[in-house]
């Protein structure tokens, strides 16, 4: 069985070494630390959830826990206490938060006795990107996560990752895993710096495979001290890559290898697409990349893969139908030899590799005075992907619309997260209504 | 055809009202040319909404419009390519 503590004896004392702001962790200290919470603690019996914001303090704790809980979870320290504790009641969890580790004894929860003779792989939980409302818990296991990931370095040379997501989001986390698995030294500037004091840590510790979102991409291009990155490697992912950003980046660094990752995080990991175009050969669907199958129904693409995650924790919702297949939502358009993605089957909007579902924003605008209806839609940004935009109809005409659209903004920033906000709001006389009674998105 | 006094100083007057609306702690920066753009504070979202209010103000988005996709790195950089992107 795959397990953390096992990829880190593996890959041998000289192997895996984190580098978080002042603090070096090496293979032997990680497994040590580990070890010593295992001793300290009944991580058996017990689900972990963490929140935590620093990789290097909760790094030896998912060594101590993979291989021995039934199933950990993570979580962004960011979300609220409120989400937090709905969390642990979905999954079943004991919150695990720095500084209040010696606190849990007293509490651990007491898995029943059927949970006790669990044999097999940890469950490794991971929450989804949406922000408003609950999270929702996908299940995977290592084996899953690691699945395109590669053990060993080919021609005996080290990479040197940097991580610039947190490692307890789904891109964070492949990461985090390459790096133990192959033996590589991970660089993880510190939490509180500037991308420009983030990219100059990176600089001085040579990381030479750096994996981002598209925005994120976008916005190290506009630093001028990404010039100094000797990348070899770069990797997008989390939203649909565009030929700009792509050719923007073989540009700056041609010699690096370029790879776009089209994942879903219901689906698990999905391919990689290594030839510098956007989108993904047509050929793709007859010869699969490694242990995904791919098929197109409705526009959409849909995934299968050896595993799946099959049911998200917590809910009667299946991510697949009975044959295996997700449905990814994201809408495809052949373009000769090749597949570019066009949009999504839902509504959803991708901000910056955050998404956004605008019911929740149309609801948001609804509940303030004066609105009769709203309609919130996307809107292409050459920065971020995508905006959220919205049009309103009022109860009754206001003499200055400027200044009621600015107050209406300053009420909504108490309701939705940043990325959620509509950058611009037009008040209309009318907004079509479709026969379900809904309102009419293109 | 806006001159490119009129183009910096409609910039500098929508990113230091989206700064202050967005970073209402922070220090409105100082904007000269050579201003690196990341060092004034604003993130991603920050310069997305920034191009958007750009937009409605001059009537055009270079980004949007330009078939090559650029990056600008200091303010000087920014203002110039609005001010050469002009439809």
């Amino acid at each position: 069985m795959t397990c953390l503590r096992n990829l880190l004896e593996e890959t041998g004392p000289n192997g895996f070494q984190l580098t978080h702001g002042n603090s070096v962790i090496t293979q032997a200290s990680l497994l040590e630390k580990a070890d010593h919470l295992r001793n300290q603690y009944p991580i058996q019996s017990f689900r972990p959830l963490f929140s935590f914001d620093s990789i290097s303090a909760a790094l030896p704790w998912l060594v101590a826990a993979d291989g021995l809980s039934h199933r950990i979870g993570l979580a962004s320290p960011r979300v609220s206490v409120d989400t937090l504790d709905k969390l642990k009641k979905l999954g079943g969890f004991y919150l695990v938060v720095p500084g209040d580790e010696a606190g849990f004894q007293a509490e651990v929860v007491q898995p029943d006795a059927a949970e006790r003779g669990v044999q097999g792989a940890t469950e490794w939980v991971l929450t989804t990107s949406g922000t408003t409302g609950i999270p929702k818990l996908v299940p995977h296991t290592l084996d899953s996560l690691l699945r395109t990931t590669k053990r060993s370095n080919p021609k005996g040379i080290v990479p040197v990752w940097g991580l610039l997501y947190s490692f307890d989001r789904f891109a964070g986390l492949q990461v985090l895993l390459q790096a133990v698995a192959s033996g590589s030294k991970l660089i993880v500037p510190p939490n509180d710096a500037s991308l420009s004091d983030q990219i100059q840590f990176m600089v001085e510790h040579g990381v030479t495979h750096l994996s981002a979102s598209p925005t994120l991409w976008r916005r190290l291009l506009m630093a001028p001290a990404s010039r100094e990155l000797n990348l070899r490697s770069i990797t997008l992912g989390g939203e649909i890559a565009d030929q700009e950003v792509l050719d923007a980046l073989s540009s700056r660094f041609p010699s690096a290898r370029l790879v776009h990752i089209y994942a879903s995080t219901e689906a698990g990991v999905g391919f990689s697409v290594v030839d510098k175009k956007a989108g993904f050969p047509v050929e793709f669907i007859d010869k699969p990349p490694a242990g995904v199958e791919l098929r197109v129904r409705n526009k959409s693409l849909q995934l299968r893969t050896r595993r799946q995650s099959v049911s998200y924790i917590g809910s009667d919702k299946q991510v697949s139908d009975a044959q295996g297949w997700v449905n990814s939502g994201d809408l495809l358009e052949r373009r000769g030899d090749r597949y570019l993605f066009v949009g999504r089957d839902d509504s959803t909007i991708n901000v910056g590799g955050m998404k956004v579902q605008p019911e929740i924003v149309e609801q948001a605008i609804k509940s303030e005075p004066g609105i009769a209806e709203a309609r919130v839609f996307g809107k292409g940004s050459a920065i971020t992907g995508m905006l959220v935009c919205a049009e309103i109809c009022l109860d009754a005409p206001v003499t200055d619309e400027k200044a009621f659209v600015k107050s209406l903004k300053g009420k909504l920033l108490n309701h939705l997260a940043d990325h959620e906000m509509p950058v611009r709001i037009k008040i209309v006389e009318n907004i079509e209504i479709n026969a379900s009674g809904k309102v009419e998105r293109k | 055809m806006f001159s490119r006094d009129e183009i910096r100083s409609k910039i500098e007057s929508a990113l230091i009202e989206v700064f202050e609306e967005r970073c209402p702690d922070k220090p409105v920066p100082n904007l000269e040319a050579d201003t690196i753009l990341l060092e004034t504070g604003l993130d991603s979202l920050g310069f997305a909404v920034l191009i958007v209010e750009l937009e409605d103000g001059l009537g055009y988005d270079p980004f949007a419009e330009a078939e090559e996709a650029y990056y600008p790195q200091t303010f000087g950089e920014f203002v110039e390519y609005f001010f050469r992107m002009q439809p």
